[in-house]
This record gives structure tokens, C-alpha cells and sequence, in this order.
């Protein structure tokens, strides 16, 4: 039972994973590579400030966000403006460089031995701890993340950016300023990633470097285009079909040495049919023209 | 003393930087004709490598025989996967998006398949400590003097063949235009076929070395073909030869940040350069500066 | 206060060793059609590009009601008031016609990120007042019955009304039409033609590219020029019509 809750719980982290990741991909058309390092930069962040100064959970979340969204415009500045496969490359780039930082600034964030001992959050004494309550705390916020990114989505700036998706010359001869627009595109999406990355760091309370690779960045990719980009229902069907997957398996009684090459192998593939056959994934409306 | 310290870096660099070179010559070969972005490339890496591996150690056959069934093996790879995954994304004219993202998840089903065939384990080759010799103050190793020389030769037959031969002129034709090069009659679905092959040769040729000199692992092939591409950027994306550059280069910058920095950052190094020429000069060293407006919206 | 519009002063662009504009100077009147013609090649859609922003020139300034504009970016200058029309029409093919309209407003603040939730009631009544705004130059154009259609499956003609729809409710100060008749079977040649017809009776100040001479000749107060990026005549149309340089540019028998 408790099982059960655990993975409704991650189902919820990463629901917010993807739906973020769909404001870039499938609304503004940004394929970004790098979503695991805000991931990471906002577990990081929540577990350095609450493990080495004692900070509330409610505090260490606004700064982990804070810090996400300021660290964003690290990427974004340089490279809303490079077209297609030099954006992705940039992204790439700094996937790569962000994990090195995690792996080898070993006075911040222990390096390969990751943070251990990382606390659940209290509120108002009580402590939010196991799959259970955590399953429903985390309901909570990706409620609200879910609520907030509709908002967003549906709100006139939701509609530049499908524009800019669309297309941005024409987008930029109706007067919007599309270089701002990705800047704030790339805020949001890392700043909810940075949330998750918080839910996740306090949830199994040791994080390390291994769960924010450039792996990690295909996955969530992978969630948004076979799940399907472009609209709210896609990347719901991609977190819950991408993560059943592995569970399938394990019933299947798949053993654990293999599992995870069979797991990657079924994404793979399911990348290259849907790409072929479904380019709007399953339940998305954007075909990348 | 400090200077032959350097040195040595420096020439380990450019023994790393010609394997770099060989298998960025292959990714451009493929990219600049196809237009594909091919990062299942890596897993052709790590398929050389493993074939290699099979035929040597697994079947005990003799060196020579072995690297042969690695070249060719990797070839006829390299043909499959043109043929049965890319050519149908060509055919019905997809975006190129979709071709990468494919290639992608090839990459991902090649890596997993190696590693569920034969482990997550590293596997070594040779055993025997490599023979070494002294040129001043400089070890040098007898596999980087061939990976050295083997770079050059790859290098001069590229420029008599790019130059001198009808197909390199349709490569180049490819290069520039492929509309214009279908339109004139020139035969693409052949070309992309020797394309593949050469290009993945060119990695089975890298794979081989490295799996001589410091042996082999699943995940090889990823790392590989990263730098691959930073080195066909930095050494310009719009000529083959761009790569050959490049990835001497990237060999020496990577030796000399370890000099300096110590290897754990070699990868970041690699990266801050690649965003540097993005941001500054993204037709690299060696590419003409297209219209602004081409590259940039 | 000027009258003129648009100030173009000596700009030049070259690509690579090509020079696609030479010495070129402009001046638009406001309320004044000015046609601009010429072979392909000689440097039409260039200057269009430079106008609105999509090419900065080598060498010249740009001046919009006296505001020197030659360094801004295409959209501040899609907001200080040109209006551009592309010759490969340019739609948002994956909305309908009605959102495609109301893209083209000018309150940037309702776009703000976090604008729903500090401006919710602003953003609904922004949203009413324009779209009766956007209703009301759809059916300017005749599409009023067709916006909630997806902009792909208009036809090609409707989409080039639905583009001048856009550009319209937008309300610029200069409108750069760059071949609106072209790609168009007969019907839909006049009326588009009786658009930009009515959109003289309003004023409104309009630069037109295109090769159809007659048309050009009728409706221009001015005509222009254009050969191998220079401008080689700048005057009335009669004063053209009379002229046999346009004879010997398009047969090729003029040399400069």
C-alpha cells in the first residue's frame, strides 16, 4: 500500500516536471535539454540552505525558486536567440556543465557522496514524513502548479508564446518582443522545476549528482513528446504512461539488474515510433513543422 | 621542469585530439549531407568497440581479422540504421527535429541493447602495459603515435578525395544544396548510403584505438559524440574539414584544462568554449560567416 | 509638424560582395500610396526587410515620424507603427482566424507573465474591447463568418485578407504591402484591390510592391523605381508611363 503511495508521489514530482518542461517544448517551441539541472539546482539549493543553515522548508523553497529562475538566465540569455540546433546545443552545454559543478564542487554539495540527513518539512509542528503524507502534500502543490501553469497558458501570455511557437518573424513584426517572452518562458519552466526538485529532496532525503544527468533530461523530454506537447492532457499521459512503465516491468518480474536497460530501451523506442507515426505524441496538438 | 610537463600534456592532447578529429569527421560527413543530427554516431562508437571486442577476446580471433569485422561491421550498422530509421523520415520530407529526436532514442535502444548483451562493466582489451619510447623529454606510446598517424592519413585521403574524385564533388554539392543536388540529378539515396558507411568507418577507426589503448564501456559512446559535435562547431559546421580542426583542438584544450584544472572539469571546459564560439563566432574557425539572419533570428 | 512619415537617408546593404541596396532615399507622405516597382533582384523586399527592422543597413538612417528607428529592433517598430505584409503570407497557421487578429494588439501589459493574476478584470475587459475591434476588421475584409476557422484551412486568398486583417487592426502609421495581388485568381485580385482601394479613401499611408503594372500606375500617388538596388525614378506615374526607362529596364537595354 505504502508502494502504491510512493509512486503516486513521484507521479506528482514529475507531473510538474512535465508540465513545465511543455511550457518551453510545446508552447514555445524551445526544445531544451537541460530541464534535470533545475531540477537539481532546486534540490540543491532546498537541501544545501536546510542541512548547513537550518532554514525552513517554507523559506528554503522561495530561494531554491528564486535561485532557479536567476540561474535560468544563464542559458536563456544566450540562447533564445540561436536557432533551433545551436538552442538545443546551448541547453545541452549546460546540462553538462551544471552536473559537473554538482559532481565536482565538493564543498557545497558533497560531490559524488551527495547530502544526506536532508529533513521532511514541518508545518506548524507537524511533520510531513512517509509515502502517505507525503503523497498528499505533494497532490497539493502540483494542484497548484497545475492551476498556475493553466493560467499562464490560457492568459495573452500564453497565446504569444504559441505565436512564437508558430512563428516568430511574424510574431516579431506584430510588436512582441519574443526575445523577452523566451527569457520568461525559460523563468517559469525552471522555477517549477526547481519546486519539484524541493518535493524530491525532501522526500527521499539524500540527494546526489545521479539524479540530475543529461539522462534525466532525455526522460522528462521523452515524457513530453510521446505524452504529447503542446496542450495540458499531453504531458499528464506522458508522466503517467513513462512511469508505469518501470512498475509494469518489475511485475512482469523483470529482474532488477536489467530493468532499468529494458526501461530505457522501451523509451527509446517509443521516441522513434511516436516520432514517426504520432509526432504530436499521444494526446499533444504540436508537430514541431 | 615545468615546460616538458606542459609538453607532455600538450602531445597526449593532440593523440586524444586526433581520435576526436576522426570520429567528428564522420558525424560531420553525415550532418553536412544529410542534414541529420546524428547522435546515434556514439552509439556506432560503442558498437566498433564491442564488435572488436567480440571477435578478439570473445572469439580469440587474430588482431588484424578482428579490426576488420569492427570496420565493416560498423559499416554495414551504419547502413541499417539509414536505411531502416532515418530514410523513412526522409521520405515522407519530416521536419528535422524529428529526425534527431529519433536518433536520440536509437542512441538510447543501441547503448541499453550493449549493456544488456555484455554489461555494465568495463572491459580491457589488451592487458600488456603499452610500449612506450622517448622523444626528448616526451613519452610517447606506440598506440598514440598510431592514433597520431592514422589521423593523417584519414586527413590527406579526405582532401584527395573531397577534391580530386566526382564524389567528393557531390558531397560537396550535398553540403551546399541538397534541393539544387536532387534537382540536378545527382543520386542521394546512394550517396547517403557510402555516407553512412564511411562516416560510421570513420568512428569504428576511433572506437578501435580507444578500445586498444584504454578499453571499453557501454556508455563510451555518448561523451564521444559530444565532442564530437562541439569540435565540428568550433572547427566550422559548414566545411567537413571543419571538423579535423576542431577536434585537434578540442584534444588540446581538453589536455591543457587538465593541466590546469585538474580532469574533473574537462567537460565544462569543453562546453564554456563550445557556448564562446556559439555566442561569438557560431560559423567556427574554419566556416564562412553565413548572414547573420541565417543563424541568429 | 512634417508631414512625412517615413524618412529613409542614403542607406546601403550589401550581402557579402552583392550590393543589394545602393544609395537609396526615401520620403513617404502621410496619407500618400507610393508604388514601388522593378525587376527581381533589384532590391524591393530588401528595403522592406530594413524598414521593418528584419535587416539593419551597412550604411544610412531610418526615420519613422522623426523618430530615428535605424537600430531598433523589428517589433518596437511594429510598435511605434509599421505594418508589414509579407510576400509569402504569413499566417499563425495553427489558430483560428479570430486569435490571429487579436495577436496583433498593441497592450503589451495584459502579455505579462503574472498580469491574469494582478489584472484579471483589466484583461477581460481588454479582451472585449478588442475583439470587437478584431470583429469589426475581419468583416472589413469579409472573413467576419470564418473566425473560429484554423488559419491552414483557409484558402490561400482568404489567408492574404486575413494577413491585411491583422495588419489593419493594428492600426500603423505606414502599411508595406509587398505583392498583395500575387498568387491570386481573379476574384480574389479584385478584391483585394478593392481593399487597399478603401484603405486609400481612409488615409491610410501605404508602400506597395508590386509587378502588375496597371495596378500600380492606378492607384499610386507616387511611384518608384528599383534597378540592381538603385532608385532610378521617383515621380508621378504619368511621368513614368511617358518615360521609356521602364521600357529599357525590363528589356534590359538600360546601363547606368
Amino acid at each position: 500500500m505504502n508502494y502504491i503511495f510512493h509512486i503516486l508521489t513521484m507521479i506528482n514530482i514529475y507531473l510538474i516536471l512535465s508540465l513545465s518542461l511543455n511550457v518551453l517544448v510545446g508552447y514555445s517551441g524551445l526544445l531544451s535539454i537541460c530541464h534535470a539541472a533545475f531540477y537539481g539546482i532546486g534540490a540543491y539549493i532546498s537541501a544545501i540552505l536546510m542541512t548547513k543553515l537550518g532554514i525552513n522548508f517554507f523559506f528554503a523553497l522561495p530561494i531554491a525558486i528564486i535561485g532557479s529562475m536567476v540561474l535560468s538566465l544563464l542559458v536563456s540569455i544566450p540562447s533564445v536567440r540561436l536557432k533551433g540546433d545551436y538552442f538545443i546545443l546551448t541547453t545541452f552545454a549546460f546540462q553538462i556543465i551544471v552536473f559537473d559543478v554538482f559532481y565536482n564542487w565538493v564543498s557545497l554539495t558533497k560531490g559524488p557522496y551527495g547530502i544526506s540527513g536532508i529533513p521532511s518539512p514541518s508545518f506548524l509542528g507537524y511533520l510531513i514524513t512517509g509515502p502517505i503524507k507525503y503523497f498528499f502534500f505533494s497532490l497539493i502543490i502540483s494542484i497548484l502548479c497545475f492551476v498556475f501553469i493553466n493560467i499562464i497558458l490560457e492568459a495573452p501570455f500564453g497565446h504569444v508564446l504559441k505565436a512564437i511557437r508558430e512563428d516568430e518573424t511574424l510574431a516579431q513584426a506584430l510588436g512582441k518582443n519574443v526575445t523577452k517572452f523566451k527569457i520568461q518562458a525559460f523563468a517559469v519552466a525552471s522555477a517549477l522545476a526547481a519546486i519539484s526538485g524541493v518535493l524530491f529532496a525532501h522526500y527521499v532525503t539524500y540527494i546526489d549528482p545521479t539524479s540530475f544527468t543529461l539522462d534525466e533530461s532525455i526522460f522528462l523530454l521523452s515524457i513530453v513528446l510521446i505524452g504529447g506537447a503542446g496542450n495540458i492532457k499531453g504531458p499528464v499521459f506522458g508522466t503517467f504512461l513513462l512511469l508505469i512503465i518501470p512498475e509494469i516491468l518489475r511485475f512482469l518480474g523483470i529482474p532488477d539488474t536489467i530493468a532499468p536497460n529494458i526501461r530505457q530501451m522501451i523509451y527509446g523506442l517509443l521516441l522513434i515510433i511516436f516520432m514517426y507515426f504520432r509526432p504530436q505524441g499521444i494526446a499533444g496538438e504540436y508537430k514541431f513543422e | 621542469m615545468k615546460i616538458n610537463l606542459i609538453l607532455q600534456f600538450l602531445f597526449n592532447g593532440l593523440a586524444t585530439g586526433a581520435l576526436y578529429a576522426i570520429v567528428a569527421l564522420g558525424f560531420s560527413l553525415i550532418y553536412n549531407t544529410t542534414k541529420i543530427f546524428h547522435i546515434a554516431h556514439g552509439a556506432l562508437y560503442t558498437i566498433a568497440a564491442y564488435l572488436l571486442f567480440s571477435a578478439f577476446i570473445l572469439l580469440k580471433l587474430p588482431l588484424f581479422l578482428s579490426i576488420l569485422i569492427a570496420l565493416f561491421g560498423t559499416a554495414l550498422f551504419g547502413i541499417f540504421i539509414e536505411i531502416f530509421v532515418y530514410r523513412p523520415f526522409y521520405k515522407k520530407n519530416a521536419p528535422p527535429v524529428t529526425s534527431f529526436i529519433s536518433s536520440l532514442g536509437l542512441y538510447i535502444v543501441l547503448q541499453n541493447l550493449i549493456a544488456l548483451i555484455y554489461g555494465n562493466q568495463v572491459q580491457v582489451l589488451i592487458s600488456e602495459p603499452e610500449k612506450t619510447f622517448q622523444l626528448g623529454s616526451i613519452i610517447i606510446s606506440r598506440i598514440q603515435l598510431l592514433e597520431i598517424t592514422t589521423f593523417l592519413i584519414i586527413s590527406i585521403l579526405f582532401y584527395l578525395i573531397i577534391s580530386f574524385t566526382k564524389f567528393g564533388k557531390f558531397l560537396k554539392a550535398l553540403s551546399d544544396n541538397s534541393l539544387l543536388a536532387e534537382i540536378i540529378g545527382i543520386d542521394i539515396d546512394s550517396i547517403r548510403l557510402k555516407v553512412f558507411a564511411i562516416g560510421s568507418m570513420l568512428a569504428a577507426i576511433s572506437a578501435i584505438l580507444s578500445a586498444l589503448d584504454t578499453g571499453i564501456e557501454p556508455t563510451m559512446g555518448l561523451p564521444i559524440v559530444m565532442i564530437a559535435i562541439v569540435s565540428v562547431i568550433i572547427g566550422g559546421s559548414s566545411v567537413f574539414e571543419g571538423a579535423l580542426v576542431g577536434g585537434i583542438l578540442l584534444g588540446i584544450l581538453q589536455a591543457l584544462s587538465i593541466f590546469i584544472f585538474s580532469a574533473k572539469w574537462q567537460n565544462t571546459v569543453v562546453f564554456i568554449a563550445l557556448i564562446i564560439f556559439l555566442l561569438f563566432k557560431p560559423e567556427g574557425i574554419l566556416g564562412v560567416r553565413k548572414r547573420l539572419e541565417e543563424i541568429k533570428i | 509638424m512634417s508631414n512625412i512619415v517615413l524618412k529613409i537617408d542614403s542607406i546601403e546593404k550589401s550581402f557579402g560582395g552583392l550590393k543589394a541596396v545602393r544609395d537609396f532615399s526615401l520620403f513617404v507622405n502621410k496619407g500618400e500610396i507610393l508604388g514601388m516597382i522593378g525587376p527581381n533582384g533589384s532590391g524591393k523586399t530588401t528595403i522592406f526587410n530594413i524598414i521593418s527592422g528584419f535587416l539593419k543597413p551597412d550604411k544610412g538612417k531610418i526615420y519613422l515620424n522623426e523618430i530615428d528607428i535605424t537600430k531598433l529592433s523589428p517589433h518596437i517598430r511594429a510598435d511605434l507603427g509599421i505594418g508589414r505584409l509579407f510576400q509569402d503570407v504569413r499566417v499563425f497557421k495553427k489558430l483560428t482566424v479570430i486569435e490571429n487578429v487579436l495577436l496583433a494588439h498593441k497592450n503589451h501589459n495584459i502579455e505579462n507573465l503574472l498580469a491574469p493574476f494582478f489584472k484579471t478584470k483589466k484583461i477581460k475587459n481588454e479582451k472585449k474591447k478588442l475583439t470587437e475591434e478584431a470583429l469589426k476588421w475581419l468583416e472589413f475584409v469579409g472573413l467576419k463568418d470564418k473566425k473560429d476557422t484554423i488559419a491552414e484551412n483557409l484558402s490561400f486568398g482568404q489567408q492574404k485578407l486575413l494577413a491585411l486583417a491583422i495588419i489593419l487592426f493594428s492600426n500603423p502609421e505606414i502599411i508595406l504591402l509587398d505583392e498583395p495581388l500575387s498568387g491570386l485568381d481573379p476574384q480574389m485580385k479584385n478584391k483585394v484591390l478593392a481593399l487597399i482601394l478603401k484603405l486609400k479613401e481612409l488615409g491610410k499611408t501605404i508602400i506597395v510592391i508590386e509587378h502588375l503594372l496597371d495596378f500600380v500606375f492606378d492607384i499610386s500617388d507616387r511611384v518608384i523605381l528599383l534597378n540592381n538596388g538603385k532608385k532610378v525614378y521617383d515621380g508621378s506615374p504619368k511621368g513614368l508611363q511617358k518615360n521609356h526607362l521602364l521600357m529599357d529596364i525590363f528589356t534590359g537595354n538600360y546601363a547606368e
